[in-house]
């Protein structure tokens, strides 16, 4: 491993003032660990951010909820602040990694490694998420379905620290719901599937929003537009949820690596998301 | 019996479960140890035509650089002499050995190996042993007619070893049959994937003397083996075997050990090179890729007339155990059943990956999936019940091996039916896409010769000195062994595996023949020690040594257990008898082989959308003959499964342009506590004629039957039959799109 | 540039040390190499085997993928500190009755990770074992022997 100094800030000011191009946030570092065994980073100062308090927390705001950037997928998981709320973030928290995985690696981290097959993608981006990026001079705030630019990059500038995200609010009937297909039971995923159903006021068998996302066939985890337009305004039934899986399948661009052979995931990018349809479906109409 | 058939914890358990268990890495040769790096070619095939190693050697904390300059112009190989420990003018696979390097520390070692400089010239390569067959195919040895082998091995290009079987007449035996079936299989190259990686460290003396503490099975030919590279004579080199982190076969051969030694003669200090995970998947001996032909004949009422078979083995780069492997495949190809006309043909091949070896039940749970593949196939299209068809061709006491050696306490159908009753002891849920599938395998058990120790202690305790590596609770059980035969109990023996230079001969920890052969000498040496223990206390008691037992730590007078002497007094006196102390040393070699059978059965249930394969029940039956300890046996046959339900559902080494894709535990796939069934096992004892006190060969074969048990199975639950290992979900969900209407 | 170093204070198994260390150490091999506990293995040095497990402030991690730096001021766990002197942990006893050690080379990580499951859950069910050591790879047990040994040490505790 390339040396480097090590930094462990007390505050995000202090943070934000030691993260010169030069600098690498360390969050778990499940991730980051490996890529300076290998090189692949050129940082010769590792910023640590578990020493601030403040990136760590889960809370409540604005009916939604505000996790730091540092909360661990074991926290997250285990959170009842997210647990009935948003399923489809529960639910993918719960299957990152191992324990041990789990007990170091943070949702910011998740997201701002930027793989494509990163769990707690998807089902941000179906619940509408934003992700809060801080420097020096400021904080603003990136739709996460915006976040990803390709694998390992992120529309995060020089200098710009993720330090929290902001999951609004779960209307009235709607719910969520997260799938993912692997190999063996601890595993990457080959896909993962996020839905989001709000159903109509007045007729319970209607959709009037959704939003489904995809990981690990594409360069990034990407909205299905087309599976969203199917839905939005159907009455759901199996030749809806078909047809939306279908829609899916043709917006994803899954290629062939070691885990896994484009087609198959293509034809799971059609299974998963007609399963995590109707899961999000019957827990938007409280049957789940 | 009193000890043996006892499940008793294992005599080394304690140490373990404290984490003060020496592994190899945990070895402290002194204050100070080098860091050892190998340098390793990136290409599968090339010529290699300047190999520099001045910026490496120059860069500061550098002790040692070695190339096959600094060794000896030696090639090796059992069977043929084809490998030479550092690759000089053609790197044959990518991982084959250019040099390798000693520094300060870690990091330092890398850097030096990043600064050698090898110019290679890229060769276009072949990782398939069938297209390595192939008239046009990249020859690897070019000189192959010009290498020393042993005789009759009909070597040809890339084919370094061809054994063929001819038993009966096989057109006779088609022409015979009522139907005539053939299929293909194949199988790919899968990892031991012990969690140990290998490694070694090495200290050169100033008298010229090598140690080297290395996590092996197979001590003594890892002695012989540094000492043929390095070209020393054996009482220069002393090999300490470690305690071993898993081998299943993947610690019998040399890797980086003459590497350290080369390393510390050179830099005057001990070196310990440890593998990295990704350097271990690529250059060790994993399960050979096969290909696999099967052709039976068979009658309406399932009797099978003929079997031709053919199967072609890549070996890797040199021919390594791979002829060995090939020519017992050709034994084992037909199964466990009596076919009276066969005829095997076994091609052993080299390719562009590392020697593969002889990872536990070699050529075992290729041969079952094919075979057992096939019997379920035909046992469908008869309409016989698979269960019945296994019956009637099953083989019996007194049957013979295609080579045509007799066969002794089989138990075939008992163990198969055992499996059978077990499995509809629970009825089938009900239910789609639910599925059962049972497989029967044998291994047959050699013995290797080996030497065992065992003296009394003046204070009634008995020890044994082996040189045994105890891989899998052997230890254990020969401390049973001699427990029951002094009389004395499991506590009140010690056990202990020295090293090359202070131990008798051993045989190597594989193939389910440890105990048989360490067993039997240890049995004889017990045994022999309680003959003279007899003599002195016979003279105490003034009794006739025939008429003395032994038991509760005493020597007692047949039928009057009052005229007694303790062993403790019988170790004091046989210092000051005219026999003097009680040791004794006995071998044994040669040993009759046995069959071990396994018949195993599970109940799967697939998921028709995504492949998914969930095993809701398995059942492990098997021939054990006297379970010397039920514990350790049980233990064996749960893990043994365990690795074979990894064989055949998810792992694989792949290859794209000669270079192994997945060299790492994220993307070779074992199974973990999420993915292991529960196993129910079932042991048949029937005491083994060839065995010590009735034991039988465990290891082997429980790792045999299940990719054929799975591949049966989830063709029950969905109806589409996987010829090809692993049985992904993808393949599944493939064949099953291809078997429905468009 | 000349490899920075840090002191770092960490407590490993209740006893305090203090230790100047390159920022590139990783926390097992502060473990094994500095403190000479080599109790604690490496398998892949990538997060993938569970070999490394330690309890990091109550937490099973991966030593492996840890730099010691982060641990400075915290509390870690080994398998050296499972034992009371003599006396064995129900986990220990427990592994060696039920054969849940073979080779023996993953039960300090399985140990580790029966510990840390049995700290926060301590009647676990079967499935919620394997859950508890789904991240610590064992290739020769079959992990039938160690669910039962950790379901074992849950009633003994």
């Amino acid at each position: 491993m390339r040396p480097f100094h090590y930094r462990a800030p007390r505050s995000l000011d202090e943070a934000l003032a030691l993260l010169t191009p030069q600098a690498v946030p360390l969050a778990g570092g499940t991730d980051l660990f490996l890529k300076m065994e290998r090189r692949q980073t050129q940082a010769d100062t590792v910023v640590d951010l578990k020493r601030i308090p403040e990136l760590g927390r889960i809370e409540a705001a604005d009916g939604g909820v505000r996790i730091g950037a540092l909360a661990l997928m074991d926290s997250l998981g285990a959170s009842s602040l997210i647990a009935g709320q948003y399923e489809a973030l529960t639910r993918s928290a719960r299957v990152v990694g191992s324990i041990q995985t789990r007990n170091r690696a943070t949702l910011g981290g998740n997201l701002a490694n930027a793989s494509p097959a990163a769990d707690t993608a998807t089902p941000l981006m179906a619940l509408g998420a934003s992700a809060e990026a801080a420097d020096a001079t400021g904080t603003r705030q990136v739709p996460v379905d915006q976040l990803f630019l390709g694998p390992g990059r992120t529309a995060l500038r020089d200098g710009e620290l993720l330090t929290a995200v902001l999951v609004p609010a779960l209307p009235a009937r709607a719910g969520s719901a997260f799938q993912r297909c692997v190999r063996t039971a601890m595993d990457i995923a080959l896909v993962n599937c996020a839905a989001f159903v709000r159903l109509d006021g007045d007729d319970p068998d209607t959709v009037a929003e959704a939003r489904i996302a995809l990981g690990a066939v594409g360069p990034t985890p990407l909205r299905t537009a087309s599976a969203e337009n199917c839905l939005t305004g159907a009455r759901l039934d199996e030749r809806v949820v078909e047809e939306a899986g279908e829609c899916a399948a043709s917006d994803a661009q899954p290629i062939d690596d070691v885990r896994a052979g484009a087609d198959y995931r293509r034809e799971m990018v059609r299974v998963l998301t007609r399963r995590a349809i109707w899961k999000a479906f019957r827990r938007a109409r409280g049957e789940a | 019996m009193r000890v043996v058939g006892q499940e008793l914890p294992r005599v080394e358990i304690l140490e373990k479960v404290t984490g003060q268990s020496v592994f190899g890495a945990d070895v402290l040769p002194g204050d100070r140890v080098l860091a050892g790096k190998m340098v390793l070619s990136p290409h599968p095939h090339a010529r290699i035509t300047a190999i520099r190693t001045e910026r490496a050697e120059r860069l500061p904390g550098v002790k040692a650089v070695v190339t096959a300059a600094d060794l000896p112009d030696v090639r090796y190989g059992r069977f043929v002499r084809d490998e030479a420990y550092f690759a000089t003018t053609k790197a044959r696979y990518a991982g084959d050995r250019i040099a390798a390097v000693a520094a300060v520390d870690e990091e330092t070692a890398e850097e030096a190996a990043r600064l050698i400089e090898v110019d290679y010239e890229v060769l276009p390569s072949v990782t398939s042993g069938l297209e390595a067959m192939a008239p046009d195919a990249p020859l690897l040895h070019e000189d192959y007619a010009d290498y020393w082998s042993q005789p009759d091995l009909d070597r040809r290009g890339n084919i370094c070893g061809h054994k063929q079987i001819v038993r009966g007449d096989v057109a006779r035996g088609f022409a015979e049959a009522d139907r005539i079936f053939e299929h293909r299989f194949h199988v790919p190259m899968v990892h031991q994937t012990y969690i140990e990686p290998h490694t070694a460290t090495a200290r050169f003396d100033a008298s010229g003397k090598a140690t080297v503490w290395a996590s092996t099975q197979a001590q003594f030919p890892l002695r012989a083996a540094i000492a043929q590279v390095l070209r020393m004579p054996m009482t220069k080199v002393r090999v300490i075997p470690t305690e071993i982190g898993g081998g299943f076969g993947g610690k019998l051969s040399p890797t980086v050990e003459p590497a350290a030694v080369a390393l510390a003669r050179k830099a005057r200090l001990p070196v310990r090179i440890v593998m990295s995970r990704s350097e271990d998947f690529q250059t060790t001996n994993p399960r050979h890729p096969f290909h696999l032909r099967y052709k039976t004949g068979i009658k309406h009422d399932g009797t099978i007339t003929a079997r031709e078979i053919e199967v072609v083995l890549g070996t890797g780069f040199s021919a390594g155990s791979g002829v060995m492997i090939s020519q017992g495949a050709a034994v084992r190809a037909p199964g466990p059943y009596r076919i009276p006309n066969l005829k095997i043909d076994s091609y052993c091949v080299y390719t562009n990956t590392s020697t593969c070896g002889a990872y536990r039940g070699p050529a075992g749970p290729q041969l079952a999936f094919a075979s057992e593949s096939q019997m379920d196939i035909i046992a469908r299209e008869l309409g016989i019940d698979p269960v019945e068809m296994r019956l009637r061709n099953a083989m019996v006491d007194g049957d013979e091996t295609p080579a045509g050696a007799p066969l002794e306490d089989v138990h075939a159908k008992e163990t198969l039916l055992k499996a059978a009753e077990a499995m509809n002891a629970v009825p089938k849920p009900p239910g789609e896409n639910v599925g059962r599938g049972m497989a029967m395998a044998h291994w047959l058990v050699g013995g290797m010769a080996s030497s065992a120790g065992v003296k009394l202690n003046e204070d009634g305790t008995v020890a044994i000195l082996t040189g045994l590596v105890d891989l899998s609770g052997a230890s254990t059980s020969l401390a049973q062994i001699a427990a029951e035969v002094l009389g004395v109990s499991l506590a009140d023996v010690h056990v202990r595996t020295a090293d090359t230079d202070f131990a008798p001969h051993s045989t190597l920890s594989a193939g389910s023949q440890a105990l048989k052969s360490m067993g039997g000498a240890v049995l004889l040496a017990a045994r022999e020690a309680k003959r003279q223990i007899q003599q002195v206390a016979a003279d105490k008691l003034e009794a006739d040594p025939g008429d003395l037992e032994l038991d509760g730590n005493n020597v007692f007078v047949k039928g009057s257990p009052e005229r007694s002497v303790t062993l403790r007094e019988v170790g004091q006196m046989a210092l000051e008898h005219e026999r003097g102390p009680i040791v004794s040393t006995q071998s044994v070699s040669r040993l009759t082989p046995h069959p071990a059978m396994a018949a195993h059965a599970a109940e799967v249930e697939v998921d028709p959308e995504t492949g998914h394969v969930r095993i809701h029940r398995y059942v492990a039956a098997q021939d054990v003959g006297t379970a010397v300890n039920p514990l350790s046996v049980r233990g064996q046959i749960e893990g043994g499964v365990m690795q074979g339900l990894g064989q055949a559902l998810s792992e694989a080494c792949t290859f794209t342009d000669g270079k192994m894709d997945n060299p790492n535990l994220l993307d070779y796939k074992i199974f973990s506590a999420l993915d292991a069934p529960p196993v129910e096992v079932h042991l048949i004892q029937h005491p083994c004629a060839s065995g010590p006190l009735g034991a039988k060969g465990v290891g082997e074969p429980p790792i045999i039957p299940p990719p054929a048990v799975m591949a049966n199975a989830v063709f029950d639950a969905v109806g589409v039959r996987i010829h090809d290992l692993p049985i992904t979900p993808e393949k599944i969900v493939k064949a099953l799109k291809a078997k429905r209407p468009a | 540039m000349e490899p920075p170093r840090i002191r770092i204070t960490v407590t490993v198994n209740g006893e305090p040390y203090q230790e100047d260390v390159a920022a590139t150490r990783s926390l097992l091999d502060f473990l094994r190499n500095d403190l000479g506990l080599t109790g604690t293995k490496e398998g892949c040095g990538e997060g993938e085997c569970g070999a490394c497990s330690v309890i990091l402030d109550g937490r099973l991690v991966d030593a492996c993928l840890i730099f010691a730096a982060e641990a400075d001021g915290r509390r870690v766990e080994t398998v050296e500190g499972l034992a009371d002197g003599e006396a064995l942990h129900p986990l220990q006893g427990a592994f060696a009755t039920a054969g849940a050690a073979q080779c023996g080379y993953c039960t300090p990580g399985m140990l580790m990770a029966g510990k840390a499951l049995l700290d926060r859950n301590p009647s676990p069910t079967h499935e919620e074992v394997a859950h508890g050591i789904a991240g610590n790879l064992c290739r020769c047990t079959g992990y039938g022997t160690i669910i039962q040994a950790v379901m074992e040490a849950a009633k003994e505790s």
